[in-house]
């Protein structure tokens, strides 16, 4: 009877309890895969990707946005682990950006919540996308490309001039409140970091994303930490700001499903423990070309999306359906 | 729904349909059942097809014209709104946001033959089948609207997306008649099906006219784990949102540990 056939196609497939909808089992263990390795790699939770990725899949944006807070605390964790064991974690500064991210998630929930009301959080969520990412993404891009040049110089030269810019300093380093932070050799004011960590945990709740693709570079660039502590460190800020956001959201919007998470944790635990070794035996300059690269991709797609004439003018509201 | 069930039940309609008192003049009556009354949803459902078997009873329909069936099988009336885009600048934006009170979560029309064939479209609409009996009632329903053609543009905007979804759907070769007496229909529930309370109405046509309606009731609900984790995630909110950080936590720190040994 074709039954059997029909049954074996089945098992593929998978009944999510509150997204309310069924999703290919392999189809959603592959997208975990390959955001989880990226984000062992870089750093970043990988919401970014994933977030759009699950909506486009047709999980309501409500659910994707809050299940990929609790999936991120997953690979965050994992990641964070094994960037400890190297020594990549500054705890100190770690938790002074955690400080700001707590605060900026909760200002963050507020301002959904309004957005929501107003019924363009979408356009909203799809425009600060872009607007970061493409800022982000061109000055790495940039910054990354000459950062590769003028190491393969250093290399012809024989001594390591490009080192670390250790003596370079900005008006971060003029701030009152300083503080030693021995890990990122670093004696700086304490207030860039909790701004920038507000900023991030703001950006969390509306993106639906860890926010690692804007600290990652505010760390680097602004603060001026070494590469090497900066994966480390805004996986462990990041770990703390989604279980934050998991907690608020499932108590405020029912919308985190447990079921969707753990098929994404599954592989993306993997995908993270195995793109943290391949990040540690790639060099600091190519990884930032690559995920400004990949920013720069992101950003297109995005902005493309908001300019091309859609095909149907009508779509149903979120929460409305 | 296996053969001997299928077979069981034929037989059973056949044979009350040979012993109900069959006068020459009178019109015929439906007897209907479906193969499930009960839908459940659970991890592995990906979505399922309901068979509708029914007779036609109390009269006798040798040398008659045969009948045509509409079958319409509705699911929960559910509020949606709906956003139109409009192009500001250089993006296109979710401009106006319009609702509709009450639709059909589910909406299946299945047929013996054309629609049009059977009866006129005019008639058929005042007795609320069709797609244009469900935009007439989606206007009735509808909230915030500027005009009356402005409402007509978004019913028919919804009813394309639901379509797309597959959760509207037409089928004029949907009920098949065996003999002069059964008949059979099959629908198609998606993944995507809205849970509740759904019904399904067998209407009898001859010559263009309505000769009888029978309703059968069906309930798609979540079951087993499925119905757990949803009223726990909408009961104990604060527990689920724990429970769900420790069961990543754990994932994380068990990964973690899993890979610091190779």
């Amino acid at each position: 009877m074709p039954r059997c056939t029909l049954n074996g196609l089945k098992s593929m497939q998978v009944y999510l309890p509150i997204a309310e909808i069924s999703v290919n089992l392999y189809l959603l263990l592959g997208l975990g895969g390959i955001v989880g390795f990226l984000s062992g790699m870089f750093g970043v939770g990988g919401g970014f990707l994933m977030t759009p990725m699950l909506m486009m899949i047709g999980i309501p944006p409500a659910v994707a946005v809050a299940t990929e807070a609790n999936q991120i605390v997953a690979s965050s964790v994992s990641g964070a682990i094994a960037q400890y064991r190297r020594g990549n974690v500054d705890v100190k500064m770690g938790i002074i950006l955690l400080i700001g991210g707590i605060i900026g998630s909760v200002l963050g929930v507020q301002l959904v919540k309004l957005l929501r009301e107003m019924g363009q959080i979408d356009l909203v969520i799809k425009l600060t996308y872009i607007t970061m990412l493409s800022i982000i993404g061109t000055l790495m891009l940039i910054e990354s490309l000459n950062a590769l040049r003028k190491a393969e110089k250093a290399k012809g030269g024989g001594k390591a001039a490009a080192a670390r810019k250790a003596g370079s300093h900005n008006w971060v380093h003029g701030l009152p409140f300083r503080m030693r932070f021995p890990r990122s050799k670093l004696y700086i004011s304490v207030i860039p970091p909790i701004l920038v960590g507000v900023a991030v945990g703001l950006l969390a709740a509306i993106m639906g994303v860890g926010g690692g693709f804007i600290m990652v570079p505010a760390m680097i660039y602004m603060l001026r930490m070494p590469t090497k502590v900066v994966v480390g460190t805004s996986l462990f800020q990041i770990g703390f700001v989604t279980i934050n956001t998991t907690i608020l959201n499932a108590v405020q919007n029912h919308t985190v499903d447990i079921m969707l998470a753990l098929i994404l944790m599954s592989s993306a635990v993997i995908g993270a423990q195995l793109g943290a070794r391949a990040g540690s035996k790639l060099p600091g300059e190519q990884l930032r070309v690559l995920l400004a690269l990949m920013v720069v991709a992101m950003c297109v797609k995005l902005a493309w999306g908001l300019i091309a004439t859609p095909d149907e003018l009508f779509s149903f509201a979120a929460g409305g359906e | 729904m296996n053969r001997l069930h299928k077979t069981l039940l034929g037989g059973l309609m056949i044979l009350a349909a040979l012993f109900l008192p069959a006068h020459a003049e009178k019109k015929p009556r439906i007897v209907a059942d479906l193969s499930t009354h009960t839908v459940a949803v659970k991890t592995d459902f990906a979505g399922t097809r309901v068979m509708l078997f029914g007779a036609l009873v109390g009269s006798d329909e040798e040398g008659k014209k045969r009948p045509d069936i509409i079958v319409v099988v509705r699911g929960p009336s559910l509020p949606f709104k709906l956003h139109r885009k409009k192009r500001v600048a250089v993006i296109w934006v979710n401009a106006d946001e319009r609702a509709f009170r009450a639709a059909p979560g589910y909406y299946a029309l299945l047929s013996s033959g054309l629609l049009e064939n059977i009866a006129p479209a005019a008639r058929l609409r005042s007795h609320g089948i069709g797609f244009e009996a469900l935009q007439d009632h989606l206007l009735a329903a509808a909230d915030g609207f500027k005009s009356i053609e402005e409402a007509r543009e978004y019913a028919r905007g919804f009813v394309r997306l639901m379509k797309k979804k597959g959760l509207y759907r037409v089928n004029d070769n949907g009920v098949t008649m065996t003999g002069r007496y059964l008949f059979r229909a099959q629908f198609d529930l998606p993944a995507n099906v809205p849970l509740g309370e759904y019904e399904a109405d067998v209407y009898l046509w001859r010559e263009g006219k309505l000769l009888g309606k029978y309703s059968s009731p069906l309930n798609i609900e979540k079951r087993g784990f499925e119905r757990f984790v949803y009223e726990f995630a909408h009961k104990q909110g604060l527990l689920y949102g724990i429970a769900a950080v420790i069961i990543a936590m754990a994932a994380g720190f068990a990964a973690a540990a899993v890979f610091r040994k190779s």
